[in-house]
């Protein structure tokens, strides 16, 4: 059910995507952090999934408030004439990567698992 | 199936249109882009000239506003030397309509004054048929021709004869004159005016004719003063 929501979800923001209506490169600076702080949220709530501490609520807040926080922390930034932006950036990517090693190493493991598995009933059934 | 799955799913769902549709839109954004142009100068460098071509415009714009101004003070300028021209030109030919200088035509009447023999027409009675004429409101007046201005003189000379700026004329005298027709004709006709007195009492052959169409030639006399100059005012 979830799978075929996010589908769904995908080909319908494809298409409104590409029939919006072009955005100033100046502006679209913003959608850019916007973008990775979703992603950074998006990729923490798969970690936490297999950690089996995921809470929908604290999942969608972050989606938008750190969107939005992202995006206002980059204004401000421009208007200080400071590049907060590169901070951000540095924050998202930095936890999307650890999230993303967690992930990694967690299929990894899995994986692994249940080779040995295998392997271990095979010796079982040969033992036998 | 419980609520709250179909809660997640509907979040999900919302949150996947949104990021897959704005991420198209930035990346749509930054395809129309040109890199190649915008990242040969950096941002700086575009704000200083930005800021230098600002004040250049700025100048520029400042200076096109004063020769503008200048160009209409000069246009008003040029209107108002026109304007003046033209005034000095009308009031011109006024004065050498005054003058005599041009040849006039309008209407108004013609008397003719004949001698008899009895009968001398002197100076002094072509001077008052002047006057009365001017009286009338004549505008420009000639006599055999000869036009009359404030400073003709005319005169009397031998053998019937009379002189008008030492011109020579004899009978008989026709005196033209422009103004208003029957202003010049009821003067002149008057009971006890000119015609009548003159009629009666010397019996000159006069005769009167409204016209509309009275030509009176220019003046042939040179106006040149000697002795006058211009007063104080």
């Amino acid at each position: 059910m979830i799978i075929i929501a996010i589908v769904v979800g995908c080909i319908l923001g494809a298409i409104i995507g590409m029939y919006a209506p072009i955005i100033p490169y100046t502006y679209s600076g913003y959608l850019a952090i916007g973008i990775m702080a979703a992603l950074d949220t998006v990729f923490g709530g798969i970690t936490s999934i297999i950690k089996k501490n995921f809470d929908m609520k604290i999942f969608v807040s972050g989606f938008f408030g750190n969107a939005i926080l992202a995006i206002v922390l980059t204004y401000l930034g421009e208007k200080l004439n400071v590049d907060i932006y590169l901070a951000a950036i540095f924050v998202f990517v930095s936890r999307m990567f650890n999230n993303l090693g967690f992930i990694r190493r967690y299929y990894i493991e899995k994986l692994i698992e249940k080779k040995e598995n295998k392997k271990s009933k095979k010796k079982s059934i040969d033992k036998v | 199936m419980n609520k709250t799955k179909i809660t997640i799913c509907i979040v999900i769902f919302i949150m996947c249109i949104l990021l897959v549709s704005v991420i198209l839109m930035r990346v749509k954004a930054v395809e129309e882009t040109d890199f190649e142009t915008e990242s040969a100068i950096t941002e700086t460098e575009l704000r200083k000239e930005i800021s230098t071509w600002k004040s250049k415009y700025e100048k520029a714009s400042e200076t096109l506003e004063t020769t503008n101004e200048k160009i209409l003070e000069y246009e008003k300028q040029i209107e108002k030397n026109e304007d003046s021209s033209d005034l000095v030109e009308k009031e011109l030919e006024q004065t050498n309509v005054l003058l005599g200088n041009k040849s006039v035509k309008g209407e108004g009447v013609t008397v003719t004054l004949t001698d008899k023999e009895n009968a001398k027409i002197l100076a002094t009675d072509l001077s008052e048929i002047v006057n009365e004429l001017k009286y009338a409101g004549a505008e420009a007046i000639s006599i055999n021709g000869i036009r009359i201005l404030s400073i003709t003189d005319v005169t009397d000379a031998t053998n019937d004869l009379l002189l008008i700026n030492g011109q020579r004329i004899s009978s008989p005298y026709e005196v033209k004159a422009i103004g208003n027709q029957t202003y010049l004709y009821s003067t002149l006709n008057a009971k006890n005016g000119f015609i009548d007195y003159y009629t009666d009492q010397y019996g000159i052959d006069i005769k009167i004719e409204k016209q509309k169409n009275v030509i009176i030639d220019k003046t042939e006399q040179e106006i040149k003063f000697k002795y006058i100059r211009e007063g104080e005012e």
